[in-house]
C-alpha cells in the first residue's frame, strides 16, 4: 500500500498559498495521482481556482448550521479539477469567536466521516501561524512536511522564520511527525531573490524546494478561474508547478528548522537589497 | 509568595474572578446572576453556594444561570447565545440581572454589553471580569462591587447611617460578624443602614450613596472602598476591628469620622472586654504554641495569649486562629473560648 503523504503550505498572508496549493494539487493530480486538498482559512479561497471560480460550503459552514453531527462526506468533499477532492474549512465571521478552534473542530468532523483518505493531502493553512489552533494539522500530525511559501520581502522572510520556530517548537516533541520539507520561492522580483531564498532556506537548516517566477499568466487562469495547469497548461509556469510536484513527491529531506534571529534575517535581507 | 503569607496574598484570594464576583452578585435580593461562560463555571458556585446556604438553614437554589458555551459558540461567538439565556432569565422576574464574563468568553472576544440594551424591564449590570482575565477572586468581588455601586443614585445633602462594604458571603459566620460591627457602631449611636452586599435589596443601593461612614470587611476590598471614596466621597475604615486594643482604636477612628465621641464608646468597650478577660482567668499559666499563621492572626493571637495570661513555649498545643480573625470584642470571645476547650 502507498504510502499516503500529508503536505502543508504555510507563509504570509497575500503571498500566494493558495495559488502555489492549487496548481500543485492540480500538478499532482495530473501526474495521477489521488489529491485531497484541505483549504485551512476562514476566507475559504483555497480552492477556488480548482472549483471553476466556486466557492463551496465549508465545514464550518454546515456546523453552524445542522450541529457536527449530521453532516455527511458528500456535503463537504467537492470534486474538482482533474478530480482533486476539495474540503474548505471556513470559520466565523470575522472579528468574532475562534478561527483557531474552528480549524480543530474541522479536523475532529473530517477524521470522523473518514474523509482523511488519500494519497497525497494538501493542507492551504491561513497566514501565520497566529494560535495553536493553526500549528494543530502539525501537532497531531496530520501535516507532516511543511513547506514555507516566501518571497524575497522582508515580512514574508519574517513570516516563514516564525513558521519554522513553530515547527521547531512542535519537534520538542518526541512524539511530533511534523518536519520542515523545504521552501518555496514565489518571486515578487525583488533583487537577488532567488538566491537570497535559498540563502535562507540553507540558514534555517532546510532547502529551496522551488522557485516559482513572477508570470502575468497566474493572474490570467485566476481571472479565467482555473489553476494554470489548466488554463494553460504548456505554459513555462505550468512545468514550474510540475516541477515543484516532481520534487515533493520525491524524497524531500526532512529536517527540524534552526530558525533565524530577527537581527540576522534582517542583515541577510539588507545584504540581497543593497547587492 | 513570602514566607509569612499577608491575608491579601494569601491564597483565600486567589482563584476564580467569577466565582469573586458571583459571590457579590448572588447576595443582592432577587438578583439574577448570568454567567457569560461554559456550564461548569456556574456549576461549581452554585454548588458551593447551595451547600453553605443549607448548612446556613436557608434551602433554595442559588439564582445563577448559564449562556452555556459550547464548541460552536466558542468558534462562532457566544453572543446569540447570551441574547437568548438573558431572554429566558427575564421570565424570572429578577430585581437586577448581572452578566459575568468567564474566561472564554473573553479570550474570543465576546463583548457581554452588547446584550444590554435599551430594555427598561429589568437593571441589567455587565461584569466583563473574563474570568483569570480579570485576575482572582478578590479582583471579581471588587469589580462586582464598583459596578453595583456605579448604578447608586447621586448622594443626598443629607447623609446619615454606616455602609458595611464587602462581607465574605462565603464565609461561614458572616452575619456574626456583621452583628459584632453594628454592635459597635451603636456604641457611637450609629446605625448601619446598607449591607453593600449580603442580603441587600437593589433599591438600597440610595442608602450606600448617602451613608457617612463605610466600614470595609478587609483590605481585599479596598479597590471597591477607593471608587466609594473618590465618587460618593464616602470616608471609610479599611477592616473589621480584631483584637482587643484593635476594636478600642476601631471606635476611636470611627468616631472620628463620624464627629462624634469615640473615646468614650472606646472606654466603654474597654470595660466589656476587662469583663471578657475576666470570665477566662482560668487560661492563665496554661502553656500553648502557634502554628503556622497569617502575619495578621499572629499580631491578634499574641495580643490574647499576653491579655489571658497564657505563656507561647514551644512543647504546648497548637492555638489556632480562624482566617479572617473574627471581628471585635465578640471575636475575642470566641477565640478564648476555643482556646479553653483545646487548653
Amino acid at each position: 500500500m502507498m504510502k499516503m503523504r500529508q503536505i502543508a503550505i504555510y507563509g504570509k498572508g497575500g503571498i500566494g498559498k493558495s495559488t502555489t496549493s492549487a496548481n500543485l494539487s492540480a500538478a499532482l493530480a495530473l501526474s495521477g495521482r489521488r489529491v485531497l486538498q484541505i483549504g485551512c482559512d476562514p476566507k475559504r479561497d483555497s480552492t477556488r481556482m480548482l472549483m471553476h471560480g466556486r466557492l463551496i460550503p465549508t465545514v464550518m459552514d454546515l456546523v453552524r448550521e445542522k450541529g457536527d453531527r449530521d453532516i455527511s462526506l458528500e456535503e463537504i468533499v467537492f470534486p474538482g479539477f482533474a478530480g482533486v477532492r476539495c474540503v474548505e474549512a471556513g470559520g466565523p465571521e470575522p472579528g468574532i469567536g475562534c478561527a483557531g478552534r474552528g480549524i480543530i473542530a474541522t479536523f475532529q468532523v473530517l477524521e470522523r466521516l473518514g474523509a482523511l483518505d488519500s494519497e497525497i493531502i494538501v493542507y492551504d493553512v491561513l497566514g501565520d501561524v497566529v494560535c495553536g489552533g493553526f500549528a494543530m494539522p502539525m501537532r497531531e500530525g496530520y501535516a507532516r512536511e511543511i513547506y514555507l511559501v516566501t518571497s524575497g520581502e522582508l515580512m514574508a522572510l519574517y513570516a516563514a522564520n516564525n513558521i519554522s520556530k513553530a515547527i521547531e517548537r512542535l519537534s520538542r516533541n518526541k512524539k511530533s511527525l511534523c518536519r520542515l520539507a523545504g521552501v518555496i520561492g514565489n518571486a515578487r522580483g525583488t533583487p537577488g531573490e532567488r538566491e537570497l531564498i535559498a540563502e535562507f532556506a540553507s540558514r534555517i537548516n532546510s532547502s529551496l524546494a522551488a522557485f516559482i517566477p513572477r508570470d502575468p499568466v497566474v493572474q490570467q487562469a485566476e481571472l479565467n478561474r482555473m489553476t494554470v495547469l489548466e488554463f494553460s497548461p504548456e505554459s513555462a509556469q505550468a512545468g514550474h508547478y510540475r516541477e515543484l510536484a516532481g520534487t515533493v513527491t520525491g524524497e524531500p529531506v526532512l529536517t527540524i528548522p534552526t530558525p533565524m534571529e530577527i537581527g540576522d534575517l534582517e542583515e541577510l535581507a539588507l545584504s540581497y537589497a543593497t547587492g | 509568595m513570602p514566607a509569612i503569607p499577608t491575608r491579601c496574598d494569601s491564597v483565600r484570594h486567589v482563584g476564580c474572578a467569577v466565582s469573586g464576583a458571583l459571590s457579590v452578585t448572588t447576595a443582592v435580593e432577587g438578583a439574577f446572576s448570568l454567567v457569560h461562560g461554559p456550564d461548569g463555571c456556574s456549576h461549581q458556585f452554585i454548588s458551593l453556594l447551595h451547600s453553605l446556604q443549607m448548612d446556613q438553614g436557608r434551602p433554595g437554589i442559588p439564582r445563577v444561570g448559564s449562556s452555556r458555551l459550547s464548541e460552536r459558540e466558542i468558534i462562532f461567538g457566544g453572543i446569540p447565545a447570551l441574547s437568548r439565556a438573558l431572554e429566558s432569565v427575564f421570565r424570572h422576574h429578577p430585581s437586577v440581572i448581572f452578566i459575568i464574563s468567564s474566561c472564554i468568553a473573553e479570550t474570543i472576544g465576546d463583548d457581554i454589553s452588547e446584550v444590554v440594551g435599551d430594555d427598561s424591564r429589568v437593571p441589567v449590570i455587565p461584569i466583563p471580569i473574563g474570568g483569570f482575565i480579570g485576575g482572582g477572586f478578590a479582583s471579581g468581588v471588587n469589580e462586582a462591587l464598583i459596578r453595583l455601586a456605579a448604578r447608586a443614585p447621586a448622594p443626598p445633602r443629607e447623609k446619615s447611617g454606616v455602609a458595611v462594604i464587602g462581607e465574605k458571603n462565603l464565609e461561614f459566620d458572616a452575619d456574626a460578624q456583621y452583628l459584632e460591627v453594628k454592635r459597635l457602631m451603636s456604641l457611637l449611636g450609629q446605625s448601619v443602614t446598607v449591607r453593600f452586599v449580603r442580603s441587600m435589596p437593589y433599591e438600597s443601593l440610595v442608602d450606600l450613596a448617602s451613608a457617612r461612614l463605610a466600614v470595609l470587611r478587609d483590605s481585599s476590598v479596598q479597590h471597591a472602598g477607593k471608587y466609594l471614596s473618590d465618587t460618593f466621597k464616602l470616608p471609610s475604615l479599611p477592616a473589621f476591628p480584631t483584637g482587643l486594643s484593635g476594636t478600642r482604636d476601631f471606635l476611636e477612628k470611627a468616631g472620628n469620622l463620624l464627629g462624634c465621641d469615640g473615646k468614650a464608646a472606646a472606654e466603654k468597650e474597654h470595660e466589656l472586654q476587662e469583663e471578657v478577660l475576666g470570665s477566662f482567668r482560668s487560661l492563665k499559666g496554661k502553656k500553648g504554641r502557634f502554628g503556622p499563621i497569617p502575619y495578621e492572626s499572629l499580631l491578634f493571637a499574641k495580643e490574647l495569649a499576653n491579655c489571658s495570661g497564657i505563656r507561647i513555649g514551644g512543647d504546648g498545643p497548637v492555638l489556632s486562629v480562624p482566617d479572617p480573625v473574627p471581628a471585635g470584642t465578640a471575636g475575642v470571645r470566641r477565640v478564648l473560648s476555643h482556646w479553653r476547650r483545646i487548653l
